[in-house]
């Protein structure tokens, strides 16, 4: 069976105060694919209060880019980079 | 225990509402969001002094607290068992029902619309719990084998003495001091900065930004203090009468102003306005017979913000409205046993330098 390359690199939240290792992440997936994986993990709402998805916009902190959803994982994240991610959020 | 269960919340949870004659509204199914209770029971050994300042969220069990009188499967909360090395009891801490407080009320509105309950009506809910069977693995996604392991570092605490913090305060708030909330100073300056803001506010959209600041620990006992620093405006926001939209261009400026004071200041918290009432209130004259509602609340859609952005125990949120009647007004609201609640805060003239 064909091996996936992997990358690991470390993500935060958008206050930067809860931080995490991200590893086996495929190098082929999507951008959006990520973030729907890691954010339930890192137990962060994926969702609006009124159940509608969030937006999530990753910025690569060392590269000082933002990553698009279509982008692959092995074209904008290096390994040991570090990956915020920042949502688009309603205040009420 | 069931054999399949041995970590974490292996429940289901199913709220019954009852109207206040005791009838049944109905049942609905629940899914809880631990996180912020986990959170803060994790916060509160801390700031006791029973585990080392470290937010490491160690394996735990949620197990029912089943209610003696009603027997199972009600239950009156749940206890959260946090395991050293996986088996024995490191610490433990029980959650009350009031937990599921915002979900009944949003379980609620479906009984408004088809006309089982009226609007305002006080309804009551019971909480049932359920073992439940693990679920089937799905199709296997490209991104399955992912895996997060949380960076545990100790929280950066400066020290200073809590009393003279204290004594250089004005202890403000309407709401209750409560045991569960730790002590937060905001400086009288920032606080007027922000009230000049919201007045000067043009037109009834919403403004608003990030609270950035410093934990500290009393140099006399354990407890754990917020103290706010500054506040930067959020830029690149998309705003209007009731809503206002930090988006990923307003998060990067914060972090850069942030980088550019170069002082380690944490993001404590943030801040918005409730201008809505220069518009809705045109006119009115509720504020005369005095029964005019304070526009510093937070809504659903501020808690939910809170949950997103700033999800942990010490972040904390200030609402500010402006009526053009009774003028501006403030209200401070933190976590409390994992829920978003108002709280009293000091109002800080003079800060101290941190004890060595």
């Amino acid at each position: 069976m064909a091996q996936t390359q992997t990358i690991s690199f470390v993500a935060s939240d958008v206050s930067g105060q809860k931080t995490a290792v991200i590893d086996d992440v495929p190098v082929d997936a999507t951008i959006k694919e990520l973030v729907d994986s890691v954010l339930p993990r890192m137990q962060l709402p994926n969702n609006d209060v009124e159940g509608r998805p969030l937006t999530y916009h990753p910025l690569n902190e060392t590269k000082g880019r933002h990553l698009h959803a279509v982008e692959r994982v092995g074209d904008s994240i290096q390994p040991q980079d570090h990956i915020i991610f920042q949502p688009n959020i309603d205040a009420g | 225990m069931s054999k399949w269960c041995f970590m974490g919340d292996c429940y289901h949870y199913t709220l019954e509402l009852q109207r206040r004659d005791s009838s049944l509204l109905g049942q609905v199914p629940v899914k809880p969001d631990w996180e912020p209770a986990l959170q803060c029971c994790l916060f509160t050994a801390i700031r006791s002094g029973r585990l080392p300042p470290v937010m490491e969220m160690d394996p735990y069990r949620i197990l029912p607290v089943w209610d003696r009188q009603l027997g199972r499967p009600y239950v009156v909360g749940v206890r959260v068992v946090f395991l050293k090395n996986g088996r024995s009891e490191r610490y433990s801490a029980e959650i009350s029902t009031s937990y599921f407080r915002e979900q009944a009320q949003r379980a609620s509105s479906h009984y408004v619309e088809n006309g089982s309950l009226n609007p305002g009506e006080v309804f009551w809910y019971r909480v049932s719990a359920f073992l439940q069977r693990p679920e089937l693995p799905g199709e296997e996604a490209k991104t399955s084998n992912i895996t997060v392991r949380e960076i545990a570092r100790p929280l950066p605490l400066g020290k200073k003495s809590l009393k003279d913090l204290v004594s250089n305060s004005v202890f403000f708030g309407q709401a209750e001091p409560h045991e569960a909330d730790f002590p937060v100073f905001v400086p009288r300056q920032v606080l007027a900065e922000l009230v000049s803001l919201t007045a000067d506010a043009d037109g009834a959209n919403e403004i608003g930004g990030v609270l950035i600041g410093k934990l500290y620990r009393d140099t006399a006992s354990s407890e754990i203090m917020a103290e706010v620093t500054a506040q930067i405006g959020a830029e690149h926001t998309r705003s209007r009468i009731d809503r206002l939209t930090f988006t990923a261009e307003t998060w990067t400026a914060a972090r850069a102003a942030i980088d550019l004071r170069g002082d380690d200041e944490l993001m404590v918290g943030w801040w918005h306005t409730h201008n809505f009432m220069k518009e809705t209130c045109k006119g009115c004259n509720k504020s005369e017979e005095g029964n005019c509602p304070s526009p510093a609340f937070m809504s659903s859609h501020d808690v939910h913000f809170q949950r997103t952005a700033f999800s942990r125990p010490w972040n904390i949120a200030l609402v500010i409205g402006d009526c053009p009647h009774s003028g501006v007004d403030y209200a401070l609201f933190g976590w409390r046993h994992g829920r978003v609640s108002p709280r009293p805060f000091h109002i800080l003239d003079e800060s101290i330098p941190p004890a060595e």
